[in-house]
């Protein structure tokens, strides 16, 4: 569904170039769950905003069901970010002024979506991740976890077909974190690529493959030996 | 994103910061309230004088015996003028044909002098006082103080009025009505004739040759104006402006009241015509309108043969009467043709009377030198007032940014789930435009209030004659400017906040 061939990424740094990538070449099929893993620096963040359209490469091409992305204009990528991608990110990102709810409506809102229906499918999705009992809550008033399920609610809205999660437990406690995560093994399981950044030995487990980075290239690629933590 | 979307969380970001947001629509409110009233005040002053300055009353160019320049008419009742005084130097009113036939640019010659009258005989019906000035000896200098004159009222029969007359030696002399010369007492009502009595005591008027009405092209709704035959009879005929023949009497019809008499300082006048509506539009240079004027016919003697100002005499002829008088005026038929005529009729009274004997104005000249003054004034308000808009927006701007850089992260995350640059700049603009709207909209509502308060203040100090009517067609033009000028200045921060990289931007937190 997605392929990377030679992607680069350069930073001016102060006229100072600091490559953060250096022709990567990565495939995510569909259906896949992806885990990227390497150390801090290592260019895994990077990468996986090159991959959810959020940051452009500086070299290489980027396929997306075989249709290159490079020359899509701002317009045409926010589309596809709106329809194709969902995103759960560390720090959660939802929008402090906006009750659960409406940060699960807005990726509806921006697909224009009209008023009725999208807050139906919002609170249906906020019901899915076990939330319906906060529907109107702000998230200053929302725990971590509960803050990270809105987020994944709000990554769902679209009904995407990959989701990106940039280390989606790392703000969370370990009991917490378990629970995103089998939220994240349901979204597979139904069908949903997922690929995400983690230094996580243990979250890593639950994917299908582990993709090795480090200085800005991928070092290793290795499938999962599906161990008891996927079968739940 | 659907408008209605884009215009709430635009809504929504606005009340975020109510205190922020009030300030600075205070801002944009006050700065657009002064540039809107400066603007509209220039535009509709700029418009009122041209208008004006093309009138009829800026086409004179008035002529007055050197001695005379500068001092005023006498404006209420009777001035005593003592005759050796009165052989001060004088001009002929045989001047205006003269003049006019060897100058070709001037149109019409004609006098035209303010007069008061009073109602009733002398001091009207409520036995008002009339100011009496008597100069004695043939000394000018030595002119007596005022007494004030109590006289009967109109048509009240039986009672003795009287005045006192001061000397210059101090000799206050007590006169009864009776004592006075026969041209000095109230004409008496003639029997079968009723008089109208009008709503007030005294009023306005102006003795004027018949030329008058031509040049300001003026003519009766009603009855008809009075001939040079009027005037060189010494007819009391009188001329009323619409609006006065409203406030005199306002219960009789224009058509009822010709042919009506009243009397009037003392004398039987007969209302022969009264102005058509349009001379409401139509003003002396001094401001007053033609319809709230009276106009008599400027007469050998006024008040029953006493002399009045500068004496006046002789026949009526084509542009004036002739005699001795200290005021002549003449017009031209377009006010390009005013700098030759001033010039020309310099050279005749100079070549006629010697350098220096006679004083001429030019009434345009004068009116042009105050607008020009008023107006050098409003573009400096102008220009303040557009500078602290362009301050206010200025800071709107800043404000803008600021808030745009504050929400770095909201943008990001906005533009991770989907939203176009255009989408951003659209909830950034809707904010900035509406702050832009509602302050813009309040100040040019409150820029009528102040229109109003500098338009006053403008008259006050530069003596404005125009009239203060507010310019609508202005406020159409200048409202829409404001609103673009603002708007542009809310809207471009938006635009250009809403480039971002959006990895940089869920960075920022």
């Amino acid at each position: 569904m997605i392929t990377l061939q030679g992607i680069t990424k350069v930073y001016d740094a102060g006229g100072e170039k600091i490559s953060a990538l250096e022709g990567v070449d990565l495939n995510v099929a569909k259906g896949e769950f992806v885990a990227i893993m390497g150390p801090s620096g290592s260019g895994k963040s990077t990468l996986l905003h090159i991959l959810g359209l959020l940051d452009s490469s500086s070299g290489g091409e980027y396929k997306l069901e075989d249709r290159p992305v490079q020359g899509l204009s701002d317009k045409d990528k926010a589309h596809l970010r709106n329809q194709h991608f969902g995103f759960i990110f560390q720090s959660f990102y939802l929008l402090p002024e906006y009750s659960a709810l409406e940060n699960v409506m807005l990726p509806l809102s921006l697909a224009g979506m009209p008023v009725k229906e999208r807050r139906q499918k919002a609170g249906e999705l906020l019901v899915k991740v076990g939330l319906s009992h906060r529907v109107n809550f702000y998230p200053s008033m929302l725990s971590g976890g509960q803050q990270q399920r809105v987020a994944i609610a709000r990554a769902l809205a679209n009904d995407p077909t990959v989701i990106f999660a940039d280390e989606p437990t790392g703000n969370l406690p370990l009991a917490m974190g378990e629970e995103i995560l089998d939220i994240l093994t349901d979204l597979h399981k139904q069908g949903v690529s997922i690929v995400m950044v983690t230094h996580d030995e243990r979250l890593a487990e639950r994917a299908d493959r582990v993709v090795r980075v480090q200085d800005g290239k991928v070092i290793s690629q290795e499938l999962v030996t599906k161990g008891p933590h996927h079968a739940k | 994103m659907q408008s209605r979307d884009t215009f709430g969380m635009g809504f929504r970001a606005l009340k975020e910061r109510p205190l922020e947001t009030g300030l600075i629509i205070l801002g944009i409110t006050l700065a657009s309230c002064v540039a809107a009233a400066s603007l509209l005040l220039l535009l509709s002053q700029k418009a009122q004088s041209d208008k004006i300055l093309q009138g009829p009353a800026y086409r004179e160019i008035l002529v007055s015996s050197a001695t005379d320049a500068g001092q005023s008419t006498a404006r209420a009742g009777i001035t005593l003028i003592d005759q050796k005084a009165t052989q001060s130097f004088q001009l002929d009113a045989s001047d205006l044909p003269s003049a006019g036939s060897q100058i070709p640019q001037l149109a019409y010659g004609y006098r035209a002098e303010t007069n008061r009258f009073r109602v009733g005989n002398f001091g009207g019906p409520g036995g008002g006082a009339v100011a009496v000035r008597a100069t004695a000896g043939g000394n000018a200098s030595a002119s007596a103080s005022a007494a004030p004159v109590t006289a009967a009222a109109g048509g009240t029969e039986g009672q003795a009025p009287s005045m006192t007359v001061v000397g210059p030696d101090g000799k206050a002399t007590t006169l009864q009505i009776a004592d006075l010369p026969p041209e000095l007492r109230g004409e008496a009502v003639p029997e079968g004739v009723t008089l109208l009595k009008p709503a007030v005591d005294n009023f306005q008027g102006v003795n004027v040759n018949p030329s008058f009405f031509l040049a300001y092209g003026v003519s009766t709704a009603e009855g008809s104006l009075f001939t040079d035959e009027d005037a060189a009879n010494n007819a009391s005929t009188l001329v009323l402006g619409p609006g006065l023949a409203k406030t005199l009497f306002p219960d009789k019809t224009t058509a009822e009241l010709v042919g009506q008499k009243v009397q009037l300082n003392g004398r039987i006048w007969t209302l022969v015509g009264v102005l058509e509506k349009g001379s409401a539009d139509l003003s002396l240079a001094n401001g007053n309108s033609l319809a709230d004027l009276a106009f008599a016919p400027i007469r050998q003697q006024n008040f029953g043969g006493f002399a009045g100002p500068g004496g006046d005499g002789g026949p009526g002829g084509p542009g004036g009467g002739f005699g001795q008088t200290r005021n002549l005026r003449f017009a031209v038929a377009k006010v390009s043709d005013l700098p030759a005529a001033t010039v020309a009729l310099t050279k005749y009274f100079d070549d006629k009377y010697g350098e220096g004997k006679v004083s001429i104005s030019v009434p345009f000249d004068k009116a042009q030198l105050s607008q020009s003054g008023f107006e050098r004034l409003l573009w400096i308000i102008v220009a303040f007032g557009v500078g602290t808009l362009v301050m206010a927006l200025i800071n709107l701007m800043n404000m803008m940014l600021t808030r745009a850089l504050r929400r770095q992260t909201a943008m990001g995350i906005m533009a991770a789930m989907g939203a176009d640059r255009q989408t951003l700049a659209s909830l950034q603009a809707v904010e900035g435009g509406l702050m832009a709207l509602v302050g813009t909209v309040i100040g040019v509502g409150l820029a009528v209030p102040l229109y109003e308060l500098l338009y006053q203040a403008g008259k006050t100090l530069f003596n404005l004659q125009t009239k203060a009517s507010f310019d609508w067609a202005a406020l159409l033009m200048v409202t829409p400017a404001l609103l673009v000028l603002t708007l542009l200045l809310a809207l471009l921060p938006a635009w250009q906040t809403s480039k971002i990289e959006i990895t940089t931007a869920l960075r920022s937190e």
